[in-house]
Order: structure tokens, then sequence, then C-alpha cells
């Protein structure tokens, strides 16, 4: 529960970055084909930072937590083996 | 790790964004700035606020990795004040119980040590006797105290009974039968026989020696000393060797060895 929050908490940076840097042109204080003012080039420039962030935040912990599933998943596989290959000793033995 | 520490970073990195961006709007558009300075704001606040959430969010998720782990330790639970107070106390009162009796028993042992310098110096060993000595009680040392007991068990609350004149009596026989041979084959004077029973009234027989000077005075009077004493030595002799495998000789003989023990010392 605490992992998904955290998740969601790096989506909305995202979110929130890429709302940043379609701000000016979605609510019309950047005209279009006019130079940028100060506002314009601020948000921009803080939404491209925050959602490169946040991407990058978010396959992290997306790789973050495949790799543990993978770490999770390789003893369980070696034990499943392991039992398997004692079940086909006992069946060939007998 | 890789994603609890990756999540707290995008989380400090919305935190600082959240910020600049409320800085930028109060800095530079001003509060009256318009749409910009609205949706800036508006934007920073909700970031410092998300950058909050998710930043406690993975903090706390990581813990609990590391306390599943094994990495972090169980926490301790939370004690009220008057509880912690009354820990103190009991700490304290126990302490000072232990250290009191501790102080008792070294008193004891120091006390001990004193009535019994022996035992301090380890001269028990050197005395060559076991036990107490003949002459010492076994096993009262210690007053049957649970684990002190130098001569052997001794039951809780009372030592262990001293040697009866029975087994006294045994050994002073035994040693008069080991030395005599060794005394007649030394100086052919064998060693002194029991003597008679005395009877009240009756004069005291003198030592040996005495016996002897007396003997020179007659030629008859030493013949017959002489004839009476090798008797008497092989009767003890013979009596000791014979009742060996008894604890006493006979009823008879112990008043008889009692009264020879001292033509013994």
């Amino acid at each position: 529960m605490v992992s998904r929050i955290g998740t969601a908490g790096v989506a909305l940076v995202f979110a929130a970055g890429l709302w940043l840097v379609a701000a000016p042109f979605a609510l019309g204080y950047q005209r279009a084909g006019a130079g940028w003012t100060g506002a314009t080039r601020t948000d921009v420039i803080a939404g491209a930072l925050l959602a490169v962030a946040g991407f990058a935040g978010i396959f992290a912990v997306i790789a973050g937590r495949v790799s543990e599933l993978y770490a999770n998943a390789r003893p369980a596989a070696s034990l499943a083996a392991r039992c398997t290959g004692r079940a086909d000793g006992r069946n060939t033995g007998s | 790790m890789t994603r609890y520490l990756s999540g707290l970073c995008v989380a400090g990195l919305g935190l600082c964004g959240g910020g600049w961006l409320v800085v930028a709007a109060v800095a530079f558009g001003g509060l009256d700035g318009g749409d910009a300075a609205s949706a800036n704001l508006a934007t920073g606040a909700g970031l410092i606020v998300t950058g909050c959430v998710t930043a406690v969010a993975w903090a706390m998720a990581w813990r609990r990795r590391m306390r599943a782990d094994g990495v972090l330790g169980e926490r301790f639970a939370t004690v009220s004040r008057r509880q912690a107070r009354r820990n103190r106390r009991e700490l304290t009162r126990d302490v000072r119980r232990a250290a009191r009796s501790a102080k008792q028993s070294a008193r004891e042992a120091r006390r001990r040590a004193r009535r019994f310098p022996r035992l301090a110096d380890g001269g028990h060993a050197e005395s060559g006797l076991s036990g107490g000595g003949l002459g010492e009680p076994r096993g009262w040392i210690g007053g049957g105290r649970a684990g002190y007991a130098p001569h052997g068990p001794a039951r809780a609350g009372q030592g262990q009974a001293g040697p009866s004149t029975t087994e006294v009596l045994v050994e002073l026989r035994t040693l008069r039968a080991l030395l005599t041979p060794l005394l007649e084959a030394a100086g052919g004077e064998p060693a002194s026989p029991p003597l008679p029973q005395r009877r009240p009234g009756q004069e005291r027989p003198g030592i040996p020696r005495q016996r002897g000077e007396q003997a020179e005075r007659g030629e008859q009077g030493e013949q017959a000393e002489r004839g009476e004493r090798g008797e008497r030595a092989e009767r003890a002799v013979g009596g000791a060797a014979g009742q060996a495998g008894g604890p006493i000789a006979g009823e008879g003989d112990v008043p008889r060895l009692a009264d020879s023990e001292e033509t013994w010392w």
C-alpha cells in the first residue's frame, strides 16, 4: 500500500511536469508565435525537469520491482527444480 | 533498494520544483500576475504536498522492508514516565540488594577465614592427617552449609559425626601392629605391651624404660621380666594380626588399648 502511494506520487510528479510544460499554452498566457515570456520559460524548464525526473522515477520504480520479483523467483525456481528432481528420482528408483 | 532510493530522489526533486514554482510566482510574477502566477502557485503547492507525501511513503516502505530483512531492529515499546520511574526504582533496589548480599557473603568468608586459618592457608594438605586430625571433629566446619563440605558430604543443618573411640582405637592398633616389628628389629627392645587394667587405688605402672631400670636390680627379676615382656609382645602382635578383619578385638581389649595409649605418646 505504501509503495503504491509512493509510485502514485512519482507519477504525479511526472504529470505535474507535463502540466507545467503545457500550462502556458493551455491557459493562454503565452501567445502562439510570440516570444516566450519569463513565466513561460520558467514553467517549461521546471516542467521539463520534473517530467524527466518523474519518468526516470517511474522507470526506476518499475525496474526495481521487476528485479525484486526476479530475485524472489530464483530461489523458488531452484527449490521447485530440486523437488522435481527428487520426485523424478523416486519415480525412477521405484 | 533501487526503487526506494529513486522514489525518494523524485520526491525530493518534486519538493524542490514546487518550491521553485512558488518562489517564482511570488518573486517574478507577483500575486496579481494573472493566470501564470496562479497556475504556478497552485502547481507549486500541489508539487510540495505531493513531494512530501511521496517522500514519507517511500521512507516508510523502505524502513518496513529493512525491518523485514533484519537490517533494522524491532522498535522498543514506548513506556510511560510513571512506568519508567517504577522500572528505575526496581532496578536500583535490585542492585542494592545484590550489593548487600555480596558484602554479607564477603564478610562471612572473611570471618570463616579468620576462624579457620588452616583452611585459608591451605595447610590442611600438609598436616598429613586425613580430615581434621584425630582430635578435630570431621564435617563440622561450615555448619552443614550447601556446597561447603571439606570432609565429605554433610547433611544440611548438622555436621558429620566425629570419629568414635572405636575408630581411634582401631587406628592405634593398626599402627602398633605395623610398628612393633620395626622397633624390635631396630633396638632389640620390643614395643611396650599393653598395660594391665588398673583398679581404683592401684599404683600406676611405670613406662617400659623405668621398668627396664627396675629390672636391673636382680637376676631373677630380670629373667622373669624378659619372659613376661616377650610373652606380652607376642600376644600383642598376634592379637593385632589375627583380629584385623573385625573392627575391634574384643570387649576386654578396648580398655587395655586405651590404657596403653599413653605409653605410645
